[in-house]
């Protein structure tokens, strides 16, 4: 591929009346391992390719994707003349300084040149592994990789290249018994943990080292009481509080969500504009950010897909509501320029504004200094469910497992934990957030329609919650 | 797209032939569509697009490999077949492996709507915008949506002489009004465009919008539900993939596990799938190849069967019963066109029914919390409504319910005699359910609008 032929595209969309035009040409490689028991029941690669073109036309959107760039250029500016049908305003775009650059994710083993057969003996070693005890029913051990190469030209000259590679890797144990049904995962839940770097990051994760523990866990949640009713305090480990950051603070910071782009589908955001500066999203302690630029995030990448330089925005500045993400389109109605968050899964699909890597600062406790402090607790590892509501105030969630904290210590196990709260209430109550950060990795995050699948980052350290809503349950 | 049937034929012919494993299996999946989406009364998305995706996957031994690519030149052909068998020979065997599916009976069922097929971008802006200016003049403040319309193409072949092909429509209007805060929601999916009724459904969301205005707060609690068809589509969607499908089954993690030929519902409960009934989104085969039927799941709150794909059809000895599903997560076989039996009486009558209780439009975000107990959780949206002494008397402020399906199945007290119909196009799944009127819901939680 080379810009040339782009910017030829693109000339053809301008000829045809367009005002602005932008095209991606995209390949993604993806391979997918899935071991379940002593099965590897999916070994599975996808090559795909194509072109993705965005016109306006009298201010206007249309978007085509397909094989024939000539072909794609001509329904785009189509599919633009008739949105103008039903056209409000024109659409302006924050202005952006067109770039001419490439960016590459460092990594030091391509996930893609190491042998199946090594990365399928790791998911069946630990398959079996996961299955020593009895009462473990089924075991996953699972690792995916991706790699994305594109080309991005717009009418306005920029020209971009970049390929962006991660991979991730987990494993779970499942037991049933008598009524129940318990799992533990590693390193944690819905697939593991992922990062933008290459196979030596599934080697870091020490996989068969962790399935005896795993395994031991889930078997122990069986006989285990249940999650107590009431209020308590709770730490959340960190990978749980990296969904707890996705849901309350990630979505609900997307300015287009926030605008009503996604009324009918996700829903809108109660992070309204006038809340901007003044509104107490939680305490001191937390102070959120979005960073495209930090090394190895799901959410780092050199430019976004529309040609924005990656940056760092702060979301909630010790405690107060103080950005959004923002695209072109949404940032020039708020007076900003963009900063950086458009991004589309892959070729077919139209940028959306997207979580890029949203971090919960570090604090300066240790995780036993979380815990010395409690006196009628519970930690909560490893997310199980989810869901809140559609302006993103309302959630409630499901751990894995959860240990009693008594007095300042860590006692028994319980299962089916849950917590439920509002946000700006629940992150009101944080009084302290450890230093053990780690950058988590989240390849599913869906939205839009046609909805797509993302991949973001998520840094976060165990926090502290005080008087929590816990054990809602049936 | 814009391949002829004999064009999909070949290439899934040419794959056959070229391949040199012990047995092989193509599937060819094209789309070709244009979705129109409009927020804050204007359009502010529209995209069309045209993509086929084939698949390869061979077999040596008990050695299985799988390969996809969308690109459809005979290079590239060659490349998918060979990626596929490097894999499966590089792969360590599966032992519960058995064969690929043999041929079954395919049925021919209607699906394919040339009208529907030939609608633009242009047409399907004239439908949004007749109806912005709809909800405009009825005084709602802003509506958002999307309307879409499409072709999809599948066709399936094997080496045990498996050859199947289905060319067939999609189509769906969603409408979502807003006013002082309240919101309504009517949405519809047909394989047909005209089933589609965009003004209708742009009069019902209006008139839920306006009903929900002013809204009230009632505590967190245990109360008489009637959930509408479009909350009934989105319990049985996550009841299906809890427990109807073999892999959870022989798991041990679906409550049909324990309870295959026992009552898990109500007696006036009955659902099954059925791939053929155009009542649905037919669809007569599966990735595989094989051949749709009508599968009986809970007959009468007795839980009957669970479907299969052939890997997990094998296992046990039994054939599969075409509910294979070509999906990134291997979650096993899925029902994918369902449905739960109509009762006698109109939605009206399940109203009048209620003392005092909670009409739920729809459910947002829901998501299992326990999937052995079938207990989910999520929020009402879109329109919530206190009823009493069987009227519509005001709009609730949402709630978030936390509600085991099984346990509220066994509550059923009223099934109207109307099917609402919800369709997830990434899965290719429909399902389709009357309203009905349950005695106990549980509510755990709410929310300030």
């Amino acid at each position: 591929m080379c810009m040339e032929n782009l910017e030829t595209i693109v000339e053809i969309a301008l000829e045809k009346g367009a005002d602005y035009c932008d095209i991606r040409f995209v390949i993604n490689q993806v391979e997918e391992i899935q071991v379940r028991g002593v099965n590897p029941e999916k070994i599975s690669s996808k090559v795909d390719q194509g072109y993705g073109m965005r016109v306006l036309y009298n201010g206007a959107w249309g978007f085509a994707a397909g094989q024939n760039p000539v072909t794609v250029a001509e329904k785009a500016v189509k599919v633009a003349r008739a949105s103008a049908l039903a056209k409000k305003e024109a659409v302006t775009l924050a202005e952006v300084e067109p770039y001419n650059d490439s960016w590459e994710t460092p990594m030091k083993k391509d996930p893609f040149s190491v042998p199946i057969e090594e990365k399928v003996s790791l998911l069946l070693d630990c398959g079996k592994a996961l299955l020593e005890p009895e009462a473990v029913k089924v075991s996953q051990a699972t690792m995916r990789s991706r790699k994305q190469e594109k080309w991005f030209f717009s009418s306005e000259g920029a020209s971009i290249h970049q390929k962006i590679v991660f991979c991730g890797a987990g494993i779970a144990a499942i037991t049933v018994e008598g009524g129940e049904l318990q799992k533990r995962s590693y390193p944690t839940s819905f697939g593991g943990d992922f990062s933008q770097k290459g196979y030596e990051f599934i080697e870091s994760l020490h996989l068969f080292d962790h399935c005896s523990e795993t395994a031991e866990q889930s078997v122990n949640l069986l006989d285990a009481p249940h999650c107590p009713s009431g209020k308590r305090d709770i730490i959340l480990e960190s990978s749980q509080l990296a969904l707890q950051v996705h849901e309350s603070c990630g979505h609900p910071t997307e300015l287009d969500r926030v605008l009503g782009y996604e009324a009918s589908y996700a829903g809108t955001s109660f992070l309204t504009p006038e809340k901007v500066g003044t509104f107490p999203y939680g305490s001191l302690e937390v102070t959120i950010v979005a960073d495209s630029t930090v090394p190895q995030g799901l959410g780092t990448f050199g430019y976004d897909d529309e040609g924005v330089k990656a940056c760092k925005t702060v979301l909630v500045d010790k405690g107060i509501f103080s950005g959004y993400l923002t695209s072109r389109e949404t940032a020039y109605n708020l007076g900003e320029e963009s900063n950086g968050t458009m991004r589309a899964t892959d070729f077919n699909f139209i940028p959306l504004i997207r979580m890029t890597n949203i971090n919960l600062m570090p604090g300066d406790f240790t995780f036993e200094e979380l815990v010395e402090d409690v006196k009628k607790g519970i930690y909560m590892v490893t997310n199980r469910s989810w869901s809140i509501d559609d302006r993103r105030i309302n959630f409630q969630f499901g751990c894995e497992a959860g240990y009693v904290i008594d007095h300042g210590h860590i006692t028994d196990m319980i299962k089916n934990p849950t917590y439920t709260g509002l946000t700006p209430e629940f992150w009101g109550s944080c009084d302290a957030v450890s230093k053990d950060w780690h950058l988590w990795g989240v390849p599913n995050c869906g939205k839009g329609e046609p909805p797509q699948s993302m991949f973001v980052g998520h840094g976060t350290a165990p926090a502290r919650f005080r008087n929590i809503q816990v054990g809602v349950y049936r | 797209m814009n391949m002829s049937k004999e064009d999909v034929l070949s290439v899934l012919e040419t794959v056959l032939s070229k391949s040199t494993a012990d047995q092989c299996e193509t599937y060819f999946n094209g789309i070709s569509w244009g979705l129109t989406r409009y927020a804050n009364s204007y359009i502010h998305q529209n995209v069309v697009e045209d993509n086929a995706e084939l698949t390869v996957r061979v077999v040596f031994g008990k050695k299985v490999g799988k390969a996809k690519t969308n690109q459809l030149t005979p290079e590239s052909v060659t490349e998918v077949i060979k990626r596929a068998e490097k894999i499966a020979k590089a792969q360590k065997e599966i032992p519960d492996f058995v064969s690929l599916p043999e041929p079954t009976p395919i049925s021919s069922v209607k699906g394919f709507f040339k009208e529907t097929a030939a609608v633009t971008p242009e047409d399907r802006a004239s439908v949004v915008k007749a109806c912005l200016h709809q909800a405009e003049d009825k005084g709602i403040e802003t509506v958002s949506g999307a309307y879409y319309t499409g072709t999809e193409e599948l066709a399936a072949m094997n080496s045990l002489g498996i050859e199947a092909y289905f060319k067939g429509t999609i189509s769906s209007f969603k409408m979502n009004a807003r006013l002082e805060g309240g919101t309504g929601l009517a949405q519809d999916f047909s394989r047909n465009h005209k089933d589609l009724n965009p003004e209708a459904l742009t009069e019902k969301a209006c008139k839920k919008a306006f009903a929900c205005r002013k809204t009230e707060k009632v505590p967190p609690g245990v109360y008489p539900v009637i959930l509408e068809e479009t909350a009934v589509c989105e319990m049985l969607g996550y009841l299906a993939t809890m427990a109807f499908g073999a892999q959870a089954y022989q798991e041990g993690r679906s409550i049909l596990s324990e309870h295959m030929g026992e009552k898990i519902a109500g007696e006036n409960i009955t659902i099954w799938d059925d791939g053929l009934n155009e009542d649905g989104f037919p669809m007569p085969f599966d990735p595989e190849g094989v051949g749709k039927q009508k599968i009986d799941l809970v007959s009468h709150g007795i839980g009957q069967n669970v479907v299969y794909d052939s890997y997990y059809a094998h296992k046990v000895g039994k054939k599969s019963t075409g509910h294979a599903v070509d999906l990134p997560i291997a979650m096993g076989p899925l029902p994918t066109n369902l449905f739960m039996e109509k009762g006698t009486l109109s939605t009206d009558d399940l109203i009048s029914q209620c003392e005092k209780g909670i009409l739920v439009t729809r459910f947002h975000y829901t998501n299992p919390m326990h999937r052995l107990k079938t207990i989910i959780t999520g929020m009402t949206r879109d329109g919530t409504f206190l009823i009493e002494n069987g009227d519509i008397v005001k709009g609730l402020k949402n709630l978030r319910f936390t509600q085991s399906i099984a346990d509220a199945l066994n509550k059923v007290e009223g099934i109207s005699d109307t099917w609402g119909i919800m369709r997830m196009e990434y899965l290719k799944v429909a399902i389709s359910a009357p309203a009905l009127l349950m005695r106990e819901f549980t509510f755990t939680g709410a929310t300030s609008f």
